[in-house]
């Protein structure tokens, strides 16, 4: 027991001096060695704590405390934990149940915290946030109605996501309206007027700041220039691609239309809430220090050389009260560079395609949704 | 009542139409010759060679394979005085694309008229064999045949089921269970009865000694005739073997199922699966799933188009399966250790390196609690006449006694 609790603190440890570094600034060989050996930590960390992880790990032939590169990590699905609650903790310590939403036929993720891994999400968005908007807490509209975050029955995941980046905003204004979710221009008007001059914060999911925002204030003819805006958005591409909308029209036309000069994507999933991946002013979704993806081909699980399209892997050092540190995803991708980003940013960058095909269907501003919720949902 | 359904034939007849025409003798010379012709045109249509699947139903239409059926019918009946039932409404399945022929040939050769309902998801094979069954159906030749047939689609439509069903005297159900439960609840004429086939689970049985011992012609024979039974289809077949029981001593089948597993994917090298990124990840879900219910190992392959997971304590795990090439494996002493997985949905047999007396003793020797049929290894997906346990061409046709 003792040495259990000593192996526990010493992990924590070493999850807490990898936060410490800049979120972008650890070299690759670094970043690598480090993760790798934190990663292995906690791999056996969930089998002695996760009887069924333990039990996946020696079906696949892993067995005693070894220590694993980066690469040879191994990685659960991802879909396991909306068939299975897997926890690494006792009942009594659980401190919140991320769920992601979807829509009826749909089964959702469960993903058990306690206050040290949501503590360590906190500060994982909060210092990868910081990086782009700084300290200062900015005025925020956000591009939905208020509606979403008001009717606890139907609070979506989505509702969750807005909640958790208000955080990050003072001032909040909805721009939508509850009754057609149509522009709200008045309030627009009086958010815009009331911050002339200041830097302001847009958070929005991307098929609501194309569908409700961008086209309808397009459609009207209506002129609104933003001075200094940022805009973050996430969610998926799947609803915009069907208008074969991507992420350069995307940037283009926000900026053409609205004047918003900056706009950021993120990719992330509840199953790994905090480490999200960001992209920078060249396009690409950087990986944080405590945080990287692989990408592997789905015909063996190889992992894959740079340009090459296979599934995403993502690592993060952020979850310990349940086995989501190396997951499998079910969306397509490939990795653009590692280091060599114009921006500046250290850490390898990736581009994401969207969900591979034929895959379970999950509804869109969903599971990317959930990763931001704040304050306990169930438990 | 109405319901809306597309024909799939040109110039098809009105449901009054098709019930107010006569059924015609089994086994009639009009539906040999049609049968037969549609063999022909799929042999002969280049498009057909790309689909064994396709190909082997071409074989099992010919002439020849026709009349041994019809003499395998009159040697099970004897004398017995038989006629057709009537109208038999068919609802095929949506994962083996060539069932809806068999079942509908099945029955038109016992001389009923036949409403062929197929879902509304398609593919390239269906089409092919759509597309010439049409040309055929248009000539006058088989105007016969034409006017007691209807092929229909339609997604899922209660409406539709239930006015097809209300003039049929014998529904035939292919699906999963959920489709099977479904149907059911829809009514049928009193008079009427049903046929229904619900997922089943199938598994090869392999003699470890046997495969060590083989030569390397018997060994290809084996693993060419494991590949067709498992890849056709994906592995989604009700016969498709998705457990591959070793029957030997347990390091002894390991031994053997490790080289089988190698000529399998020297086999799997050369051909294309078909299967997609979400089949791979689906396997690896199942795999993990099961790993964390039972005690399992999942074994290394040669790559994701085989999937391995030996399994400590032999059992079915059918709810865990999910097709596209991922095996459950394990070994058993003796036949008689088969006997506790067996259930109701254990449908198909293929094994290799046991005689069938082994099995027909094994058979005779206690009821068994599943299995509806034992083929040679590279028969799994062949048709039969019997299927799930039920001789379809004595179901599909009605005896009359006379004292």
């Amino acid at each position: 027991m003792n040495s259990a609790n000593n192996n526990a603190a010493m992990l924590e440890d070493a999850v807490q001096s990898c936060m410490a570094q800049p979120v972008y600034g650890l070299p690759k060989l670094e970043k690598s060695q480090l993760l790798a050996e934190i990663l292995t930590r906690l791999t056996w960390h969930h089998a002695s704590a996760c009887p069924p992880y333990a039990r996946i790990l020696e079906a696949h032939g892993h067995s005693g405390p070894r220590p694993f590169a980066l690469e040879d990590i191994p990685f659960l699905p991802v879909r396991l934990f909306k068939d299975y609650e897997l926890s690494s903790i006792p009942d009594d310590q659980r401190f919140k149940v991320l769920t992601s939403s979807g829509t009826t036929s749909q089964r959702v993720s469960k993903i058990i915290l306690d206050r040290n891994t949501s503590t360590l999400q906190t500060r994982a968005l909060i210092s990868i946030l910081q990086q782009f908007l700084g300290k200062a807490r900015l005025p925020m509209l956000i591009i939905d109605h208020p509606g979403v975050i008001k009717d606890r029955k139907t609070f979506s995941a989505r509702g969750a996501g807005i909640l958790g980046l208000s955080n990050f905003g003072r001032n909040h204004a909805y721009a939508l309206r509850d009754e057609d979710l149509a522009p709200d221009m008045e309030t627009i008007a009086r958010f815009m007027q009331a911050h002339r001059g200041q830097r302001i914060l847009l958070f929005g999911f991307t098929f609501m700041v194309w569908k409700h925002f961008y086209k309808p204030i397009l459609d009207s003819g209506i002129s609104l220039s933003f001075e200094d805006a940022i805009l973050i958005h996430s969610g998926g591409w799947k609803k915009l691609q069907e208008e074969a909308v991507e992420n350069e029209i995307f940037k283009a036309s926000l900026k053409q239309a609205l004047n918003i000069t900056a706009v950021h994507n993120f990719y992330g999933m509840v199953e790994q809430v905090g480490s999200i991946f960001m992209e920078c002013e060249y396009g690409r979704l950087h990986t944080p220090a405590f945080a990287d993806v692989l990408v592997r081909n789905p015909r063996d699980w190889s992992v894959l050389p740079k340009g090459v399209k296979g599934l995403i892997q993502v690592l993060s050092l952020l979850p310990s009260s349940y086995p989501g540190h190396s997951l499998l995803t079910e969306d397509v991708g490939e990795w653009t560079g590692e280091d060599d980003c114009p921006c500046g940013r250290l850490g390898r960058t990736f581009k994401v395609y969207g969900r591979m095909a034929q895959a379970e269907l999950r509804g869109c501003g969903d599971t990317h949704a959930a990763m931001l919720e704040e304050g306990p949902i169930q438990s | 009542m109405t319901g809306n359904y597309i024909s799939l034939i040109p110039n098809a007849r009105s449901l009054e139409q098709l019930a107010s025409t006569s059924v015609l003798f089994p086994f009639s010379d009009e539906a040999l010759q049609f049968v037969d012709a549609l063999s022909a045109s799929l042999f002969l249509s280049p498009d057909s060679r790309a689909y064994p699947e396709i190909l082997a139903l071409a074989f099992w239409m010919r002439k020849a394979n026709l009349v041994r059926l019809k003499q395998q019918m009159q040697q099970r009946n004897g004398d017995a005085l038989l006629v057709p039932r009537g109208t038999v409404f068919h609802i095929a399945p949506s994962n083996v694309d060539t069932i809806f022929v068999y079942s509908w040939f099945l029955s038109l050769l016992c001389g009923n008229r036949n409403i062929i309902r197929l879902s509304s998801r398609s593919s390239a094979q269906t089409e092919i064999l759509l597309s010439a069954i049409a040309k055929l159906l248009s000539a006058a030749e088989y105007t016969n045949i034409a006017e007691r047939n209807l092929l229909v689609r339609y997604g899922r439509d209660d409406q539709v089921t239930t006015l097809l069903s209300s003039v049929c005297d014998v529904r035939v159900v292919w699906g999963g269970n959920a489709t099977v439960q479904e149907i059911r609840r829809i009514p049928l004429p009193a008079t009427s009865t049903e046929v229904a086939f619900a997922n089943k689970y199938s598994l090869a049985l392999i003699s470890a000694d046997a495969w060590l011992a083989a030569d390397e012609p018997t060994r290809s024979k084996w693993t060419k005739g494991f590949y067709n039974d498992a890849y056709w289809f994906g592995q989604m077949a009700c016969s498709s073997p998705r457990l591959i029981v070793w029957l030997g001593e347990a390091t002894v089948a390991r031994r053997a199922a490790d080289q089988f597993w190698r000529e399998v994917a020297r086999l799997l090298s050369s051909s294309k699966t078909g299967f997609t990124d979400a089949d791979y990840v689906n396997k690896l879900v199942a795999s993990d799933a099961l790993a964390m219910e039972s005690t399992v190992s999942i074994l290394q392959s040669h790559d994701n188009n085989i999937v391995r997971v030996w399994l400590d304590a032999p059992a079915l795990h059918e709810e865990r399966h999910c097709g596209g090439g991922l095996f459950f494996e394990c070994a058993i002493c003796q036949m008689k250790d088969l006997r506790p997985l067996l259930n109701r949905t254990v449908q198909t047999v293929s094994y290799a390196g046991i005689s069938a007396e082994e099995i027909k003793d094994f058979v005779r020797s206690a009821p068994l609690a599943g299995i509806d049929r034992w083929v040679p290894m590279g028969r799994a997906l062949d048709f039969s006449p019997v299927w799930d346990g039920f001789d379809l061409l004595r179901v599909l046709m009605r005896e009359i006694t006379v004292d």
